[in-house]
């Protein structure tokens, strides 16, 4: 590999790498899939993409300030059901949607509280959640799915814009707004520098108890957002919605670069590595390739982007 | 008095009796006789398995695919026995399935320093979706009857897969309390800077307990798929790994490595499978189950947090 970079004309950064492997991707489909190298298609890809790419988002932040959340998947099954036992129970569609996030904010809220507050192990936490909410799911379902919202309410995830799903155009601007916050403002900065050093930070007077916080906060809001989007594309609240989320999530952010000790790390790496995890998906799934199968592949694909990685 | 209570297990052996002494009162079938040999006996699995979670724990690491791994090697013993194998030798071969995915895990964690959670959370489903690949997506039934002894014999008078995993405790509580291999555990869990420059190989022990979690787990998987007689491997054990952490942690596990006995992990899959059999007994959804076991989980780490804290308190070494 080294010997190869040498020879290479230019300097071979990461995000070329990355361009690069997902071109490869979608080149190799498109030899394979007849179906693949299609506008619809491609559309249909950006509209499955967005509640992984949504998730994606705080948690490339959460890693970046070194930590893990991997009850994101239970977080949006219980905003989406909250949300869909709101509806049932004669709220108004756009308050139960409310609700559904105020469910998420909530979830965010315990697991921020524990761990920020009190310095306990985001992953041991998180994992406390990811299978106490799951329950909770089901109990308050009963597994049964919610359907039967209005069409207003289908706007969010069936609606294209110019030929453009909305939602996809949701998630660019999320995208966009979250790199500017990371980017320039202060809050960003923290969020790096705790994942850097922990300690220089708080000795430097900044509350790392209230940056890590709001970032678990964010996770379950977005958590939360996904799950409504989901709702409103699968036009159902099902308790199954969401299992194995987080390896999509992790891997996309892994594979954008974000360093797994923290740190380091970007959203647009996180982006680029969305996109391939769901052109990946999408090629597989037209040439017919089992979900389990799938999740090998994914499992893979996360080894060799972690293992690349030196601390 | 007071040094029986400053045993590190104390508090769970009272929530334990507490529990037990709340569900008796809702329903009087619990404490019945055969009401705790059932227990003991659907618990053993889970027990064997959180051997070696113990271990994994001890060193400050955590393993998510042992549930992926136990159904990887349940399908592989229903396939050597159903090409017609003797179930000694399908069963053997079956422990040496788990071995493989234990060097597997610990190849990637201790030789390639990849960090324990990444690596088994990607294992998960890459074992979980070999299992599937394997079995080709139907279920594995059908077994020898010779095979069911595993499961559901008896030997002087104890039920075999329980007789297994009293004699792995037994096994495994000495090999970490008198040789060098299970003292080397606790000295990494507890510093792991002190341990390298004590010149203990960590690289050499992360591997070698995990080789050791999977060899458990592969048992684990002979005596489930001959005590269930049938195996899908799509489901199979898929929230052991988080009931097994859970019974780790309330046994007074520490999530930071280096504190925690297996006696208290036993103790800790007792209560879980008391508090599963109680909420059945006491005709609660089953869906409050895993609630429950997540529950149980922040709970566990919200004694351990505190523990810790006191005990720093104590030494009065942390600086914020």
């Amino acid at each position: 590999m080294s010997t190869l970079a040498r020879k290479l004309p230019f300097k071979p950064n990461r995000m070329l790498v990355q361009l690069l492997l997902l071109l490869l991707i979608i080149l190799f489909f498109s030899f394979q899939a007849p179906y693949f190298l299609s506008f619809t298609n491609f559309m249909n890809v950006l509209n499955q993409m967005v509640e992984v790419g949504l998730i994606a988002i705080p948690m490339t932040m959460i890693i970046i300030s070194g930590a893990m959340d991997l009850s994101v998947g239970s977080i949006l099954a219980f905003s989406a059901v909250c949300m869909g036992i709101a509806f049932e129970g004669g709220l108004n569609i756009w308050l139960s949607v409310i609700v559904g996030l105020l469910a998420g904010l909530a979830c965010g809220a315990v697991n921020g509280y524990l761990i920020a507050r009190h310095r306990m192990q985001a992953i041991v936490v998180t994992i406390g959640m990811l299978v106490m909410l799951r329950g909770l799911v089901y109990v308050l379902n009963e597994g049964r799915p919610v359907s039967g919202f209005p069409d207003a309410f289908y706007f969010m995830g069936q609606q294209y814009i110019w030929g453009i799903p909305f939602n996809a155009i949701f998630l660019a601007v999320m995208f966009l707004l979250v790199t500017f916050v990371m980017k320039k403002t202060r809050f960003g900065a923290y969020v790096y520098g705790i994942g850097n050093n922990e300690e220089t930070v708080h000795y430097s007077g900044i509350s790392v108890i209230r940056t890590r916080f709001i970032l678990f906060l964010l996770s379950g809001l977005f958590s939360a957002l996904a799950g409504v989007f989901l709702v409103s594309r699968l036009a159902s609240a099902e308790a199954t919605s969401g299992t194995n989320i987080e390896l999509d999530v992790i891997t996309a952010t892994l594979i954008g670069g974000t360093h797994i000790f923290g740190g380091r790390g970007s959203l647009s790496g996180t982006f680029v590595g969305l996109l391939i995890i769901v052109f990946l998906r999408n090629g597989l799934n037209l040439l017919g390739v089992s979900v389990l199968y799938q999740s090998v592949i994914l499992g893979i694909l996360l080894l060799i982007a972690v293992g690349k990685q030196k601390a | 008095m007071k040094r029986l209570l400053n045993i590190h297990e104390a508090p769970t052996i009272l929530f334990t009796l507490l529990i037990g002494i709340i569900f008796a009162f809702i329903s009087p079938a619990f404490l019945g006789l055969d009401n705790v040999k059932l227990i003991l006996d659907q618990n053993t699995t889970t027990c064997i398995v959180a051997i070696g979670m113990t271990m994994v724990i001890l060193l400050g690491g955590i393993d998510l695919s042992v549930g992926s791994v136990l159904a990887l090697t349940a399908t592989s013993v229903g396939l050597f026995l159903s090409s017609g194998m003797s179930p000694w030798l399908a069963s053997l071969l079956g422990v040496a399935v788990g071995v493989l995915c234990g060097i597997f895990n610990g190849y990637f964690i201790a030789v390639l320093n990849i960090p324990d959670i990444i690596v088994t959370l990607a294992s998960m489903y890459i074992f979980r979706g070999l299992a599937v690949g394997i079995s080709g997506g139907t279920w594995m039934t059908n077994f020898p009857s010779q095979f069911q002894f595993f499961g559901q014999g008896k030997l002087l008078g104890i039920s075999f897969p329980l007789l297994v995993a009293i004699i792995l405790v037994i096994g495994f509580v000495l090999l970490l309390k008198f040789t060098r291999f299970g003292r080397r555990i606790y000295a990494i869990g507890g510093n792991k800077s002190a341990a390298r420059l004590a010149g203990i190989g960590i690289a050499k022990s992360k591997f070698t307990v995990y080789v050791y979690s999977g060899m458990l787990v592969g048992i684990a998987a002979v005596i489930f798929a001959s005590k269930v007689g049938s195996v899908q491997a799509s489901t199979a054990g898929s929230n052991l790994s988080f009931e097994v952490m859970a019974a780790v942690l309330i046994g007074g596990g520490s999530i930071f490595g280096g504190i925690g006995t297996i006696a208290g992990t036993v103790v800790g899959v007792l209560l879980m499978g008391m508090i599963k059999n109680g909420l059945i007994i006491a005709k609660v959804s089953p869906f409050w189950v895993d609630a429950a076991t997540g529950f149980l989980i922040i709970l566990a780490i919200v004694i351990n947090t505190l523990q810790h804290v006191r005990q720093n308190r104590r030494k009065g070494g942390e600086l914020i």
